[in-house]
C-alpha cells in the first residue's frame, strides 16, 4: 500500500502540499508563543543553544532546512559547520532540555527529506540539487 | 459577502498585524540578548508583514492584487529568514555573547 | 477602513518605531541596533500598507512587494559590515 503510493506519480507534490501545510501551521503556532512570551508580564525567556547533526543533506536541502528554522520565531540557526554537516541553533524555549529540541529539529529534518525528495528513504537516494 | 464585513476581515487583519510589530518592538526592550531580540523580531518580520499584506489584499480586493501579496509574503519570509541568520551569525562573529540564562550553550562549550 | 481602525493601527506603529529607537540608540552592540533597524524597516511596510489602502494608490502592492526585496539587501550589507571583511 505505501509502496504503491511512493510509486505513483502523484506522490511528490501531494508530500510537497503537505509538507508546507505542516510548515505554514507550525510557523503559525510558534509566532503566537513568542507573542505571547512577550506580552506576558514577568515571564522571562529559557534560550539554549544546541549543536545539531545534518549530514547526509545536499547542499540546497541544507540551505532550504537553514531558511526554515530561522522562519519559525523559536529557533534561530546561528553558525554552520559544512565540512561536519554540523549546525548550532538558538532556541526560545529550551528550558534546559537540548534533546527536546534536537528531537523536534530532527522531525523537521525528516519531514522536509519526505516532502522534497522522490524517493524519501533516507540514505537510499542522492538529495535534490538546483 | 457584505462589504462591510470584507472591510471588518481586512481591518483586523491590519489591526493584527500592526499588533504582532508592536508586540516584536516590546520584545527588543524587554529580551534579554540579541538572539532572543533576533527571534522576537522574526515574528513581526514573518507573521506581522504577512498579516498586513492579506490585510491589503481584502480591503482592495483584485486578482493581480491576489497574486502579487502571495509573491510578496513569500518574498518576505525568505528574505528575513536569511537576513534574520545572517545578522545573528554576525552578532556571533563579533563576539556577541548569548545571556547568563542560556542552558544549554553548547557553541561556548565547543570552543 | 474606518478613521478608529486607522488610527489604532498607526498608534500601534509608531509605539514599535519609539521602541525599536531606543533599542537602536542604546544598542549595546551594533547587533542589536541592526535587529532594531530592521523592524524599523518592518513597520515601513506596514505604514506603506495602511496609507496605500487610506489614499487607495493603486501601486500600493508593487510598493510592498519591491520593499519586501530590497529590504533583505540593507540586512546583508549590515551583516557584512559587522564582520568587517571576515566571513
Amino acid at each position: 500500500m505505501r509502496g504503491s503510493f511512493l510509486s505513483s506519480p502523484w506522490s511528490l507534490p501531494l508530500r510537497t502540499i503537505g509538507f508546507i501545510g505542516w510548515f505554514v501551521w507550525q510557523f503559525i503556532v510558534t509566532s503566537l508563543q513568542v507573542v505571547t512570551l512577550i506580552i506576558t508580564p514577568g515571564r522571562k525567556p529559557a534560550p539554549g543553544i544546541v549543536s545539531v547533526k545534518m549530514d547526509s543533506l545536499s547542499d540546497t536541502e541544507l540551505t532550504i532546512l537553514i531558511a526554515l528554522i530561522t522562519i519559525t520565531p523559536d529557533t534561530l540557526v546561528i553558525a554552520v559547520d559544512r565540512e561536519k554537516g554540523e549546525m548550532f541553533v538558538h532556541g526560545m524555549f529550551v528550558e534546559g532540555d537540548a534533546e527536546g529540541l534536537r528531537v523536534a529539529l530532527r522531525q523537521t529534518h525528516d519531514r522536509l527529506i519526505a516532502g522534497l525528495r522522490r524517493n524519501p528513504e533516507i540514505g537510499d537516494s542522492k538529495g535534490v540539487e538546483l | 459577502m457584505t462589504p462591510e464585513i470584507v472591510s471588518f476581515i481586512g481591518s483586523a487583519f491590519m489591526v493584527l498585524g500592526a499588533f504582532i510589530i508592536a508586540t516584536a518592538a516590546i520584545g527588543l526592550i524587554k529580551l534579554p540578548d540579541v538572539y532572543t531580540r533576533t527571534s522576537a523580531v522574526g515574528t513581526a518580520a514573518g507573521l506581522g508583514v504577512s498579516f498586513m499584506i492579506i490585510g491589503v489584499v481584502v480591503l482592495d480586493y483584485s486578482t493581480l492584487n491576489l497574486i502579487k501579496g502571495i509573491i510578496a509574503i513569500i518574498a518576505q519570509l525568505i528574505t528575513s529568514a536569511i537576513g534574520s541568520f545572517m545578522l545573528a551569525r554576525a552578532s556571533y562573529m563579533t563576539g556577541g555573547k548569548p545571556v547568563e540564562t542560556t542552558v544549554p550553550d553548547e557553541l561556548a562549550d565547543q570552543s | 477602513m474606518s478613521t478608529f481602525t486607522v488610527v489604532v493601527v498607526l498608534s500601534l506603529l509608531a509605539l514599535a518605531v519609539v521602541l525599536a529607537a531606543i533599542r537602536v540608540w542604546k544598542g549595546p552592540s551594533s547587533g542589536n541596533s541592526a535587529v532594531a533597524g530592521d523592524l524599523i524597516f518592518f513597520v515601513f511596510i506596514g505604514t506603506v500598507a495602511v496609507l496605500g489602502v487610506v489614499f487607495e494608490i493603486d501601486s500600493v502592492m508593487d510598493i510592498i512587494l519591491i520593499s519586501a526585496l530590497l529590504g533583505f539587501l540593507s540586512v546583508l550589507s549590515l551583516a557584512r559590515w559587522m564582520q568587517g571583511g571576515k566571513r
